[in-house]
């Protein structure tokens, strides 16, 4: 495994003040926050941040580590724990600490994340897991098979905190929107002493599509379209997340014009529409011929777009 | 593979207090302080209801406590400012596709 170099991470220095690291920790959790941050690659970067804070902010934490460090392990190192290594200051499970994101490195759970199960003499019930699901568009619109794959800490059987992935193949039910809560019952955390499992509850997230921007349940589609359509109207194929639709451009239509699609959006109780704006795409002049017919065409129009700027054509 | 009950919880439900308390993970004494705040709006007098298309706010307002330390106060506003800037950047989108 990979030794990590939580300073670096952090931008600071080995010998920095806790303030300061927890004002370098502060900044760059808000930069890289999943919630506000939508770019690619922020949320393994915010789990990098959150990872290292957790250690250097808890003296105990970061004295180990520090020993580690001056043990002469750097960032990138291929680290294995030194024998007789103790570890295990409090627990580290998946959902504490952390609001949503907690995935901690296996560097981390080595160190710090194998200290025993908590031990409970009453029965007790599990508790729930709360984990996001991001889908594609088609998968919100249709349903369909989704994996996943969760990191669990458990107790092995010599009362020590383990790691264990865990895929599930999880039925997503079409008509699911951003936000919304998913309840796998029982796929919890185990529960002590005969009580019961916990809930895993799955908070659907929603990919950028290429064509079509989601709000709420309605979607979104610019349509580009000719400027015959756009004159004359025209009846067009437009895709929808169902397939194609024909839909009838009314004539006179300009650029921006937004024509709705009723039912076409995400399926629900009250299903979304689909929203299409036009785009009217202008041609070249490319030959003498198709010149001769824009030429036409100016000399036939009356027409000044720019009329209402007091401007001379 | 293990077969798997899988419940929607659908944006038109209710839930109680104790129900939200545990989808959202969070403790009762500090959801009836998000209330007072106006972080989460319940229907109801006697008995608060909540609708299940504010879970998506609800959990949103935890993680952004837990991994940025907001104070309870500043939630609402940061929570509406976020949607704020989702549907900015939305509309971005769609008025860039125009153009390209």
């Amino acid at each position: 495994m990979e030794f990590r170099d939580y300073y670096k991470t952090l931008g600071v220095e080995p010998d920095a003040e806790t303030d300061e690291i927890k004002r370098a920790y502060r900044k760059l959790a808000r930069k890289y926050h999943p919630d506000l941050n939508k770019d690619a690659g922020s949320e393994d970067k915010f789990k990098e941040i959150g990872e290292a804070w957790e250690v250097l902010k808890d003296p105990e934490k970061r004295k180990q580590y520090d020993q580690l460090r001056a043990g002469g392990w750097r960032g990138g190192d291929d680290f294995q724990p030194p024998p007789g290594w103790s570890g295990g200051f409090g627990q580290a499970g998946a959902g504490e600490g952390f609001g949503g994101f907690t995935d901690f490195s296996e560097f981390f759970e080595n160190l710090f994340g194998g200290g025993m199960g908590a031990r409970r003499s009453r029965s007790a019930p599990g508790r729930d897991i709360h984990a996001r699901v991001e889908i594609d568009l088609e998968t919100a619109f249709s349903g369909g098979q989704r994996r996943i794959t969760l990191s669990r800490t458990e107790p092995g059987p010599d009362g020590r905190l383990v790691r264990r992935q865990q895929n599930l193949e999880v039925n997503i039910p079409a008509g699911v929107t951003p936000g919304q809560q998913i309840r796998l019952a029982g796929q919890g955390e185990p529960g002590f002493n005969g009580g019961a499992k916990g809930d895993l509850y799955l908070e659907v997230e929603i990919q950028p599509h290429r064509l079509f921007e989601l709000e709420g349940r309605n979607v979104h589609l610019t349509l580009p379209i000719t400027p015959w359509e756009a004159a004359l109207g025209a009846r067009v194929n437009v895709p929808t997340l169902g397939g194609k639709v024909a839909m009838n451009i009314p004539a006179g239509a300009s650029s921006g014009k937004r024509l709705r699609l009723k039912g076409r959006g995400l399926p629900g109780k009250a299903a979304g529409d689909q929203v299409v704006t036009l785009k009217v795409v202008v041609p070249k002049a490319s030959t003498d011929r198709q010149r001769e017919l824009y030429e036409q065409l100016a000399e036939e129009q009356d027409f000044n777009p720019r009329s209402e700027m007091e401007v001379a054509a | 593979m293990t077969r798997l009950t899988i419940e929607v919880i659908e944006q038109e439900t209710e839930l109680e207090l104790n129900e939200l308390c545990r989808v959202c993970d969070v403790s009762r004494e500090l959801l009836i302080e998000w209330v007072n705040e106006g972080v989460v709006e319940p229907r109801g007098q006697a008995q608060w209801r909540f609708p299940a298309r504010q879970l998506g706010r609800l959990r949103r307002a935890r993680r952004l406590q837990q991994d940025l330390e907001l104070e309870n106060h500043a939630l609402p506003v940061v929570l509406d400012l976020i949607d704020e800037v989702e549907r900015l950047r939305r509309e971005v989108r769609v008025l860039r596709r125009m153009q390209d």
